[in-house]
């Protein structure tokens, strides 16, 4: 799996500093990346004992799954926020989730309800 | 980590010397080239030696040569080395990509190609100081019972490791032998037959004892005519393991097969030559199905554990496509 394409549009009322909002968008897309892909703490059912507590294993998105994000601000202004903004935050990471989820539903025509989406559920699911 | 003491080594022999005196007198002791792997094992108390032999200060270990129709490469030659070198991409792109495929970029600038074929597995159980696996000296193999989604299909039992080498089925894919030092002199010997099976010693991945070291990889090349495939599926892009590795070197003239070569990597507690595969490519024309049936005859006997069973369907494609790509 691999993205191709990848454009995060938010309201976030006035933008106060443009560089940072966007860092902070496209910070948020790629742990939202880790997370519908590889990120995920695994126990060992048996023994109730984490088994990947290491960034080797528990693999969090290096450079390479981070595609470009092209960012977009739905500006406006917000009379109770502070000079009129409103929140850039950790939104992008739950739409990034949901995002992804929906653009396998494209390809796959199947819904996952269960993170992250590995190969293994993928392809156990496309295969039945 | 527990202490050690380091030992800058000038020579092979003297590696060897001093693997056999502190083997008489009981202390455990390795050899390191890059670290990027031994170190690891020591973080995560695997492995506590008393003493670290370190290769990196033997002079001429090196070297990527190509002379009398082979490519001889030393022991500590890095995997970024071989994965750029100019004639391994243009002869032997197979091994260029494979090297290229192995972790991280700052790894492959550390890590060597003895160390990559000598890597100690990668299964969680075998790697967490909370569980003492069949492999550490325990009694049972933690994967039968536990999350086996990384683990082997073909060749495994009583231990369920996957051989995690990267560049160790393309190599085999290409014939490639390794030039062993140890106590009684010098020996070369297949690659294929350096690594063992759990069913012959579930305690090691290879016929390595104490006082034997790697010295170099000799690549034959490849004839003219045939071309070679390496592809690798993971979870992620890079600083991961082959959930399944598939190197394919296909001799061909006008789509017939004369010879076939089909490894897998990350299937298996070794890479997993799939013989009765290449024999029935034999003679064949390589197209869409003849490539399918492949797969299908690569994968028979497949026993997957209760997580895994995906891997034999990534698999199958993925000889279909390596072996396409390969004429």
């Amino acid at each position: 799996m691999q993205i191709t394409r990848y454009v995060a549009a938010h309201d976030s009322g006035t933008i106060l500093n443009r560089l940072t909002a966007e860092s902070q968008i496209k910070g948020g897309v790629v742990q939202g990346i880790g997370m519908a892909f590889s990120e995920e703490l695994i126990i060992d059912k048996v023994t109730a004992t984490p088994i990947n507590p290491n960034y080797r294993d528990a693999k969090v998105p290096t450079h390479l799954e981070a595609p470009e994000v092209e960012v977009i601000f739905v500006e406006n202004y917000d009379p109770y926020g502070v000079f009129g903004g409103k929140v850039v935050g950790e939104p992008p990471i739950t739409a990034a989730v949901a995002t992804i989820a929906n653009a396998i539903f494209n390809a796959t025509g199947k819904r996952f309800k269960e993170l992250p989406m590995t190969p293994d559920k993928i392809v156990r699911a496309v295969q039945v | 980590m527990k202490s050690f003491e380091n030992i800058d080594v000038k020579s092979v022999k003297e590696a060897v010397n001093l693997l056999q005196k502190f083997q008489q007198q009981k202390k455990t002791a390795a050899v390191v080239g890059g670290g990027s792997e031994y170190l690891q094992l020591m973080k995560d108390h695997v492995v506590e030696p008393d003493y670290l032999i370190n290769l990196k200060t033997i002079p001429g270990l090196d070297y990527i040569k190509e002379e009398r129709g082979a490519f001889r490469i030393g022991a500590l030659t890095k995997l970024a080395d071989i994965e750029m070198h100019p004639t391994i991409q243009e002869k032997l792109l197979i091994l260029s990509s494979a090297a290229g495929e192995a972790a991280s970029p700052q790894i492959r600038n550390a890590g060597t190609i003895a160390g990559n074929l000598c890597q100690r597995p990668f299964c969680w159980y075998f790697r967490s100081a909370n569980f003492t696996c069949l492999r550490k000296g325990g009694q049972v193999c933690y994967t039968v019972t536990g999350d086996s989604r990384f683990h082997a299909i073909l060749g495994a039992g009583p231990s369920y490791i996957v051989h995690p080498s990267d560049t160790a089925p393309a190599l085999v894919a290409l014939g490639a032998q390794i030039k062993i030092a140890g106590p009684a002199g010098e020996k070369t010997i297949p690659l294929e037959k350096f690594f063992l099976l759990p069913s012959v010693d579930y305690k090691r991945e290879n016929i390595l004892t104490a006082g034997e070291i790697v010295t170099e990889i000799i690549v034959p090349a490849p004839k003219s005519g045939s071309k070679g495939f390496y592809h690798k599926v993971r979870e992620r892009l890079a600083w991961d393991h082959a959930i399944v590795a598939v190197a394919t070197v296909v001799e061909s003239s006008a789509g017939v097969v004369s010879h076939a070569h089909v490894v897998m990597g990350g299937v298996a507690p070794i890479p997993w030559r799939a013989a009765k595969a290449e024999e029935f490519l034999r003679g064949k024309k390589l197209d869409e199905a003849s490539a399918r049936q492949a797969g299908e005859i690569a994968l028979e006997g497949a026993k997957p554990l209760k997580d895994n069973s995906y891997k034999v369907k990534i698999a199958q494609d993925l000889i279909q496509r390596g072996l396409l790509a390969s004429v």
